[in-house]
């Protein structure tokens, strides 16, 4: 009797085993659907540069002449213009 | 019935050890059916087939490339109105007609007419050397011009900031002029000399800040 509870319990532990991955791989589902192709994690160089603008531009254009605002435009210069020196994925 | 109890719950764990053993090759199998068509390999279908793919592979990149370039655009603040325009328009242009091209790929008979097609994608469009520094290079060189006026606001000597303006004056316009054609070393040549303006407006630029 004690044999037949061991056994029991072993495929009990097995049963919710398998039914675990199953359902750990079910809800993860396939790698391609959640994360994005690797072509768009290419822009994500970029993004600080776009955020940068956005976070300057946002301010009054000519009431803070500020020498941040000024570095940060030239910044946002640099990073538009080294996003010209990366290598294009199509040399056409 | 203690014997048969018995067997039950050895046909029981041999079930349990079957469903773990199948599980992951379940999981692992899902993405392979999910993947899209164009990442099979191409050595695995026929010379027509394989044409199609690796033209929509193409296709597929310089689509990608359009749907970043507008959020660039989106993004690049100081790009002034007119030429927003005329950037929007291209991009949109450009995306909707490799969508088009992309579908007639799909449809072709023959390797030839699939390769016509590649050719039109690379002459007709220019995406990446030439949508996409028209893109940057506005944003960076309407930047500068932005930078310019500040610098005027803070009292910077106006002839030097009236060199850097002259150097830079009607670039964008040059650029944006550029046609996308079969000859690709013309429009690296053209667009080489407004990249190089705009690199020397920001060194000048940065010496005066």
């Amino acid at each position: 009797m004690r044999r037949t509870l061991a056994i029991a319990l072993a495929a009990g532990v097995l049963l919710l085993g398998g039914c675990d991955r199953a359902r750990a791989a079910g809800s993860a589902g396939p790698p391609t659907a959640n994360r994005p192709p690797a072509s768009a994690a290419t822009p994500a160089a970029t993004a600080p540069t776009t955020a940068h603008v956005a976070s300057t531009t946002s301010r009054p254009a000519v009431a803070t002449t500020g020498a941040d605002d000024v570095g940060s435009l030239l910044n946002s210069v640099d990073k538009q213009l080294s996003s010209e020196d990366q290598p294009t994925q199509d040399q056409d | 019935m203690k014997h048969t109890l018995r067997t039950a719950v050895v046909a029981t764990a041999v079930l349990c050890a079957a469903l773990v053993a199948t599980a992951p090759a379940y999981a692992g199998a899902a993405p392979a059916h999910a993947a899209a068509p164009s990442a099979r390999p191409l050595d695995a279908v026929k010379p027509l087939d394989a044409a199609k793919l690796a033209v929509t592979r193409r296709i597929d990149l310089r689509l990608a490339t359009l749907k970043r370039l507008a959020a660039t655009l989106g993004d690049a603040k100081q790009v002034n109105a007119a030429h927003r325009g005329t950037l929007n328009g291209l991009v949109g242009d450009q995306t909707a007609g490799l969508t088009a091209l992309r579908a007639k790929v799909g449809a072709e008979a023959t390797t030839a007419a699939v390769k016509s097609d590649a050719q039109d994608m690379v002459d007709d469009y220019r995406v990446f050397i030439l949508t996409g520094p028209k893109v940057r290079l506005t944003a960076a060189i309407d930047t500068e011009e932005a930078v310019l006026d500040r610098l005027h606001d803070r009292g910077v000597d106006d002839a030097k900031l009236q060199a850097i303006r002259a150097g830079l004056a009607g670039k964008v316009d040059t650029l944006l002029a550029i046609a996308p054609g079969p000859d690709g070393d013309a429009i690296r040549a053209q667009v080489k000399t407004v990249r190089e303006a705009a690199r020397t407006a920001r060194a000048q630029l940065k010496a005066l800040a």
